[in-house]
């Protein structure tokens, strides 16, 4: 099996920009994923905030194996770049028959950063079925600033994901995306890891840009989405533009003139002359 | 405590499109006082109405739409005062969102009703 990481392409990562998330599923072996329930049976060791991955996570630890599988490898090098750090990591446990789902909420302050996104993984070493209450993730919803659960009055909205998958399945997350854990109806206890990264350097170009100007890029970065309002929606695209100007390091990046029209004062530029 | 004479009420709310309340339902919740159903987060992919008329025309009676709240700078947050879940007299935005979530935010028109 190739240990190379697999970059992410241009359209992949327009897509993780749209999205507010990218999975990838089942490519976890069956091995490791059997051996998983016994590393969280045991307890996740401590992990200071801000600790470099190979500190955090020895050669040849759990962690460290899960993330050199080179799909996670590559896109988390697409999106992070070399030498991310550990935010914190943690098990989620949902029990048989808990009663209670999580609200929506954003793992998140209310973040202003335009320049710099964390990243979330999530590992699921068990198949997750519709009745065990899989990860509930509101696509497109992560530019959309929030404060934390402030958004736990929407139970449901058009569109949301209502998370399935096979075993071994791994799911990358913008650290603003609104998501919950659903209520477990089944009989099973459902898992999920959860790292949280943080960039060391400029998340610029970090992918395989050899498709950058394809049509492909374009029809991601123009998704809708089934609850996006009619107007409101539109800012999406707004914010979209904005990171895709970062993340490309183009700042005339734009989408059916949108940005460059609300930018144009000519009195202003007039008067800095 | 409680009264087995009183009846419950079944709260619904809807989030539409726009602040029409012909527009497209684009986010739900439930919330059931019977305590018969425990509808909670992520529940279901298809909102009960398509639009907050439909639910109007089923016999909902709205007791109150969110006021609109045009987003200006410099707008901070507070924390709510009141929960959600007083329903009749629920506020209309839940607390003062920043002015980045006003932006996006303002314009979920939203019903808060109950059944006859």
């Amino acid at each position: 099996m190739s240990t190379t990481p697999q970059l992410l392409s241009s359209a992949q990562v327009a897509r993780f920009v749209a999205h507010g998330f990218l999975r990838l599923d089942g490519i976890v072996p069956r091995e490791t994923n059997e051996e998983a329930l016994g590393v969280f049976a045991a307890g996740l060791h401590a992990v200071p905030y801000g600790t470099p991955v190979p500190k955090a996570f020895p050669e040849g630890s759990f962690a460290r194996r899960l993330l050199e599988l080179p799909a996670v490898a590559g896109a988390l090098e697409s999106l992070l770049g070399p030498d991310p750090t550990v935010d914190h990591h943690f098990v989620h446990t949902r029990q048989p028959r808990e009663g209670s789902a999580q609200p929506l909420h954003a793992d998140a302050l209310i973040d202003l950063r335009q320049d710099a996104f964390d990243v979330q993984l999530m590992y699921y070493p068990q198949e997750v079925t519709a009745e065990m209450g899989g990860t509930l993730i509101v696509p497109g919803s992560h530019l959309r600033r929030v404060n934390e659960s402030d958004t736990g009055r929407y139970q449901n909205l058009r569109g949301q994901t209502r998370l399935t998958c096979p075993a071994g399945t791994v799911v990358l997350l913008h650290h603003g995306i609104w998501h919950g854990g659903r209520r477990n109806d089944s009989d099973t206890v459902r898992h999920m890891y959860k790292i949280r990264f943080n960039p060391s350097v400029p998340q610029v170009r970090l992918w395989d840009t050899a498709d950058l100007d394809t049509p492909a890029v374009h029809e991601e970065l123009t998704r809708g989405f089934p609850w996006y309002e009619q107007a409101t929606g539109r800012l999406e695209i707004l914010n979209r533009i904005r990171l895709w100007r970062s993340l490309t390091g183009d700042p005339g990046f734009d989408i059916d003139h949108w940005a460059t029209r609300i930018a144009n004062r000519p009195a202003a530029q007039r008067s800095k002359a | 405590m409680t009264f087995p004479s009183t009846v419950r009420q079944q709260v619904l709310v809807l989030y539409l499109d726009t602040s029409a309340l012909d527009s497209r339902v684009v986010g739900w919740a439930r919330y059931d006082g019977t305590g018969a159903s425990r509808p909670t987060t992520g529940d279901s992919d298809e909102p009960p109405y398509g639009t907050g008329v439909a639910a109007l025309e089923d016999g909902w009676r709205l007791f109150q739409a969110a006021q609109l709240l045009p987003p200006y700078p410099g707008w901070s947050r507070r924390r709510r005062s009141s929960s959600t879940s007083s329903s009749s007299r629920s506020s209309s935005t839940g607390g003062r969102p920043t002015a980045d979530e006003m932006q996006l935010i303002a314009s979920m028109a939203q019903i808060w009703s109950n059944t006859p």
